[in-house]
């Protein structure tokens, strides 16, 4: 799914989350307040804006009270005055700020706020990890009344202690909900909340409770309350409901660091229908990324190639992200934290590609516990574990506590089993199958993690391999026949480290090591890599002053590898086709070497004032193998043209709106076999493009978010050939082009029942290979892309979910028609070689499909079971893929694509 | 050595893997007549006498061609053959389009040709850039074959034939009269290659007669092959005799689709034949290693059908497939149906052998 970008700092979205019906009561028993005898009135927050699938948070519990002093001149004149305190409090519990929203006046205010900067709090938790925050507190001044002259009656020693508990997202009082006060003694008291969400609890002995409410379907909250004697405490709680998972999303300390980054919640990601629950195929669903063909599970974002887009897990490159081009991702859903997509003008944190970038994040082992009938709790220790099977593959995963205080981890594996019912096709077919199709792929993370740090160790890795003979040959080129192999392995082995060195310093370092291992055959054609790589990634963040923070890092990749390729030359998309490859001498490179590729960025991020942030930085790559440096400048902006929070009435959100831009130089190397000896042109630079893009946020409820942005990116240098007289092929630079469009995301935000967005792409790519060639458009141009989708909870574990999509066509290389010749005879492979027109002339029809789900979970005491039918096509739509030809191409046809295709899956955990 | 990247590298899996995916999951198309079933003119192999070829050597070429259309009745066909295209850009037979002396109505004429190798065809061309690789030449030779008269025509746009076939009143003929095709001559300073060698034909589990069979030139229509002329009862199939000779079959009503009785039929390859069994010399100088070719068998015929139209002879890495035939389908009507085994491997080599079968 779709989300807007962050762009709230992670206060801010802390100080939403602390609202969410967490009372936060002290008092005070002497001292602070003349007279010694009363205390801190105890009131709610005001409601959460948003509390459905928000992650367990525990707002920051104060453990050191300070006396303020009664104002010399309010005492002399009898006032006395009552103020709410908005403190910010950091991940280490002190308060860093405090304000007074509605002064009081008569030195009341700062007397309560010289007091609050000395508090100090346990800080609040989100799943656990300390976090910053805002928190509420009512500060009351009131005079003693004087000592009565007569024997006084017995001070009273008990205190009440009363509440409501409502739900977070309509305010509606719960009924029903189980409130347990628990002293520290440790004896304990429950009560039931009544019609109106009511429970009081009289007469407590005075102290700190623990107070703890849970109710069935929603997640636990508990917090400290202070019962004074003779004082009646009241507060407010609001449950929010049980979610399927953590929010994936990034609003830690980390600011946006983009013009766009586009985040994708767990509930989404497994309930965009189409997808199978399967987390990157749901990219596909954003704006920006365009329809691949078929089920292929190519990244196409914003008129670039797929391999113009990287994928990494937590800053490591990965190879591959989906099992055989596109049956599933090598990282399984369940273990992702978070995935961040960034279509263009991305941080200079990145670099090496000039299309889009996917970090994806693996989580910290869940050991959060749960009460009965999946009831959310703050408690951890416990140990979570999940099955899934469905037709594809079957996986599972463990997690839970080590011995060790603060360490996790999880255990994950899955292996498909298509190889059980397609080896039989496939023999039934005339092959001859060695080792039919399989894939498997596995995870495992240690996690160590306190209040200042995180250490995460992980390894992770994917294995495809298939092996055939096939003794039918294509009759089209029957070089493709015989011993066909395939396999594609890779592992790492990463660290991760993150910390705050300082109050103003933090230190964020990964270090990777592993394999890559790639290999196909037919015939007497080969592909071979293997490749150690290590990547190394280390950025300090410096806040030298409030509203300006630098990051400085370095990002290198050294790696090892040995390569062997034996094909004839391919062609260039666009090139004519050279004809059947069965008969064309093979050329072989074979290369051992070292790439060591260092790079090292620096950004700054300004905040001159609280609506504007201002982010130039610079990056410098260095490729040793060509020899070439880049330095690629970039700059984004982002300005609150109305912020969310009113800075003159704090505890009231208003509908936000942002202008957005930026601008960037971009790289991307050359491709291997364009810098190849054998295959191509040593010495050339690298690709570069411009991004330049432009764009407004508009938030019309609480819910609903409209995202509009125009994109431009100029291509140069871009890498192109030439056939030359000498037999061989000379690359060049001289290639250009461009990518313009528009992209409008209109999203209603995760709720309590219903999700969904409508995304427009509209977009224009070109190329031209040189500068006396024509422009054409692109391979991978998409004019239209729109997508509608949605998701219902219909209760009782229903839930229904349907997607749309509108595409316009791919296009395609017609063959010429008459009166010229269509092909030409092979007559050395016996097939023909098509005479081709204007490539990628031919725009196929438009593409139209609708996708359906329906998801049914059934909830027991200690485990839950859920299953999903998955409908792709619903309509059995024939849509057109591609154009098929007869054997000597006079006849041709569409392709057309997949049909209706239902997907089954089961899973438990617990 | 420079290169590019190990992750440039790395994305070239990707394509890899769609192939990979695209053999899981097969898309959806129309089934259009399938090549091995002959209703047309068509070109169905040239041979040449020295598929790789020394610098200076004289190459000769063979054509072998059918006119399957209904039209044909013994219309006249026109072959022609072009001068050959040496060293074109990139290597690719496209590169010969702009040259006019290819193309400028030089054609020779028949179902063969001959030409002389260059004697600088290789030495003219700059080294390999890995020592792996082997220094060569190459000489593209077009041909076509048409019902009507051949005529060069540039008027053509850019990635055309240059070329047209006209009927007698002036109008191109499309894909069912006209073929033209190309085949490509390497040349090696150190390599040759031998076409492979075919031995006989065996039919339903019986080896044919040799006079039942067709071997090279000997098959092609004009030519005088006696077992094959349907028009020549003394040559012809005699169905009536104990046992019956095995060509003889029963018509499908199904016309040489997979439900009808299939008849196992294949060339014989003895695989001992040292021809049959060469090394790819490129491939063993750039592996270090034995490679053999790779082989496949085409199949036609101009009446039924085959359950596999091309079968793989002999792999690379894998060896021998001693499991190369296919079967026959037998057609709906009864006449003679003339087959087609063409024994392919990948340097350029080619051999045909051909039988008669009988419906009834």
């Amino acid at each position: 799914m779709v989300l807007a970008p962050c762009r709230v700092s992670a206060v801010v979205v802390l100080a939403v989350l602390s609202q969410s019906g967490l009372a936060f009561a002290q008092a005070s028993d002497t001292g602070a307040v003349p007279g010694g005898s009363s205390g801190a009135a105890v009131k709610p927050a005001e409601p959460a804006k948003d509390a459905p699938n928000k992650p367990v948070i525990v707002p920051p519990e104060l453990i050191h009270f300070e006396h303020a002093d009664y104002p010399p001149e309010a005492l002399k004149a009898g006032l006395q005055a009552e103020l709410v305190l908005k403190l910010t409090v950091d991940k280490e519990g002190n308060v860093t700020k405090a304000d007074v929203p509605k002064p009081v006046g008569s030195g009341f205010d700062e007397a309560a706020i010289s007091a609050a900067l000395k508090f100090k709090y346990k800080p609040a938790t989100r799943n656990g990890q300390p976090v910053a925050a805002i928190t509420l507190y009512r500060y009351a001044f009131t005079l003693t009344p004087q000592a009565p002259a007569a024997a006084p009656p017995p001070a009273p020693t008990t205190g009440n202690l009363t509440g409501v508990v409502r739900l977070a997202d309509t305010n509606s009082p719960l009924a029903g909900a189980l409130v347990t006060l628990t002293l520290p003694s440790g004896s304990a008291q429950s009560i039931t909340t009544d019609e109106a969400g009511k429970w009081q609890a009289k007469d407590l002995p005075a102290g700190r409770y623990k107070v703890h409410v849970e109710a069935p379907g929603f997640q636990a909250v508990e917090n400290q309350e202070e019962v004074a004697a003779g004082e009646e405490t009241e507060a407010t709680y609001r449950l929010a409901p049980v979610t399927d998972g953590i929010e994936i999303t990034v609003q830690g300390e980390r600011p946006p660091r983009e013009v766009t980054r586009r985040t994708i919640e767990r509930r989404e990601i497994e309930r965009i229908p189409g997808t199978s629950g399967d987390a990157l195929r749901s990219l596909q669903s954003l704006p920006g990324v365009a329809r691949p063909p078929g089920l292929a599970g190519l990244l196409i974002v914003r008129g670039s190639s797929p391999q113009d887009t990287q994928v990494y897990v937590d800053g490591t490159l990965v190879p591959l992200i989906y099992h055989f081009g596109g049956l599933s991702s090598v990282v399984p859903t369940e273990l992702l934290d978070r995935i961040d997509f960034y279509p263009g003008n991305f941080s200079a944190k990145y670099g090496r590609v000039d299309g889009g970038i996917v970090d994806v994040g693996l989580r910290s082992p869940d050991t959060q516990c749960t009460g009965d009938y999946g009831v959310a709790t703050d408690k951890k220790g416990c140990f979570h574990g999940m099955a899934q099977v469905d037709l594809i593959d079957g996986r599972l995963m463990l997690q839970g506590p080590l011995p060790a205080k603060d360490w996790t981890f999880a255990v994950a594996g899955r292996r498909s089993w298509i190889d059980v019912w397609l080896k039989p096709v496939l023999e039934s077919a005339g092959s001859s199958v060695t080792a039919a199709p399989v894939y498997y792929d596995y995870q495992a993370i240690v996690d160590h993690k306190t209040a200042a740090s995180r250490f995460s160790l992980r390894f992770f890795g994917s294995d495809d391999k298939f092996r055939i003979i096939v003794t039918d040959p294509a009759a089209q080129d029957p070089a493709f026949g015989g011993a066909l192999s395939f396999g594609t392995s890779f592992y790492r082995a990463q660290a991760l480290y993150e910390t705050n060195l300082t109050h103003s310093i933090s230190s964020t370092s990964m270090l990777s090591a592993g394999r890559d291992n790639v290999g196909f055959s037919v015939g007497n054609f080969l592909f071979s890599l293997d490749a150690y790589n290590i990547y190394a990634r280390h950025e300090f963040g410096f806040k030298v002053a409030p509203g300006v923070k630098f990051n400085a890092g370095l990002d290198f990749a050294i790696a090892p590898y040995e390569v062997t390729v034996r094909f004839p030359q391919p062609p260039r998309p666009g090139e004519p086709d050279p004809g059947p490859f069965a008969s064309r001498p093979p050329q072989e490179s074979h290369e051992k070497a070292t790439v060591f590729r260092p790079a090292w960025y620096g950004e700054a991020e300004l905040q001159p004032t609280n609506r504007l942030r201002i982010i130039p930085g610079v990056r410098v790559d260095y490729a040793r193998d060509s020899g070439h440096a880049d330095a690629a400048p970039r700059a984004v902006a982002r300005y609150d043209l109305i912020k969310g929070t009113d800075p003159e009435r704090p505890d009231q959100q208003r509908l936000r709106t942002t202008l957005k831009g930026g601008a960037g130089l971009f790289y991307q190397p050359p491709q291997f076999q364009e810098t190849n000896p054998v295959f191509g042109t040593p010495g050339l630079y690298s690709n570069k493009s411009v991004h330049y893009s432009l764009g407004v946020e508009q938030e019309f409820s609480e819910h609903v978010e409209l995202s509009l942005e125009g994109f431009y990116k100029a291509l140069t240098n871009q890498v192109s050939r030439s056939p030359n007289a000498s037999g061989a092929f000379t690359y060049n630079n001289i290639g250009t082009g461009s990518v313009i469009g528009l992209e409008a995301l209109l999203k209603y935000k995760p709720g309590k029942r219903f999700f969904g967005w409508i995304a427009y792409t509209l977009s224009r790519s070109v190329r031209r290979d040189s500068p006396s060639s024509p422009e054409y458009l692109f391979q991978y141009d998409q004019t239209h892309n729109l997508i509608m989708l949605g998701s219902y909870r219909l209760g009782r574990g229903w839930e229904f979910g349907a997607r749309f999509r509108v595409v316009s066509g791919s296009l395609d290389t017609p063959v010429l028609g008459s009166p010229a010749l269509p092909a030409l005879y092979a007559a050395d492979s016996g097939a023909y070689s098509p005479l081709q027109a204007q490539a990628f002339s031919k725009r196929l029809p438009l593409f139209h499909q609708l996708d359906m789900r329906v998801d049914k979970r059934w909830q027991f005491r200690t485990w839950r079971f859920s299953t999903y039918l998955d409908i792709q096509n619903v309509y059995n739509n024939a849509a057109v893929e591609g154009l098929s030809y007869n054997y000597n191409y006079s006849k041709q046809s569409y392709q057309t694509g997949i049909p209706i295709i239902p997907s089954l899956g089961l899973r438990g955990e617990f | 050595m420079r290169s590019s990247s190990f992750s440039g590298a790395a994305r070239l899996l990707r394509p890899a893997a769609f192939l990979g995916l695209g053999l899981l999951l097969s898309g959806c198309g129309p089934d259009f007549d399938p090549p091995d079933q002959l209703h047309s003119l068509r070109v169905l192999g040239v041979q040449k006498d020295k598929p790789y070829a020394k610098p200076g050597e004289t190459v000769t070429l063979q054509m072998l061609w059918e006119d399957a259309s209904p039209k044909a009745d013994g219309r006249p066909i026109d072959l022609k053959w072009t001068p050959p295209c040496f060293d074109p850009a990139g290597d690719l037979y496209y590169g010969c389009f702009d040259d006019p002396s290819i193309f400028g109505g030089m054609f020779g004429s028949g179902d063969s040709t001959s030409f002389k190798m260059r004697d600088d065809i290789i030495s003219s061309r700059p080294p390999p850039t890995d020592r792996r690789n082997t220094a060569y030449g190459v000489a593209y030779v077009f041909f076509a074959a048409c019902a009507g008269t051949l005529t060069p025509d540039p008027s053509v746009g850019s990635g055309a034939l240059p070329v047209a076939c006209l009927d007698s009143s002036g109008k191109a003929l499309g894909s069912d009269d006209f073929v033209a095709g190309y085949t490509a001559v390497y040349s090696y300073q150190e390599f040759g290659n031998e076409n492979p060698v075919i031995s006989g034909f065996e039919f339903n589990g019986q080896k044919l007669p040799d006079s039942a069979i067709c071997l090279g030139a000997d098959c092609q229509m004009k030519a005088e092959a006696p077992a094959l002329d349907p028009a020549d009862p003394a040559n012809g199939i005699d169905c009536t005799t104990t046992p019956p000779d095995p060509r003889c079959i029963a018509t499908c009503a199904d016309d040489g689709k997979s439900s009808c009785h299939g008849y196992g039929i294949r060339p014989l390859v003895d695989r001992s034949d040292p021809a049959n069994q060469e090394q790819d010399a490129v491939s063993v100088k750039q592996t270090g290693h034995g490679s053999g070719e790779q082989m496949w068998i085409d199949y036609y015929t101009d009446g039924g059908g085959f359950k596999s139209p091309v079968r793989l002879l002999n792999d690379a890495t894998a060896g021998w497939n001693d499991n190369y035939g296919t079967e026959f389908y037998a057609p709906k009507d009864a006449k003679i149906s003339r087959v087609w085994a063409l024994v392919h491997d990948n340097r350029g080599g080619v051999a045909w052998a051909g039988i008669s079968l009988k419906s009834q």
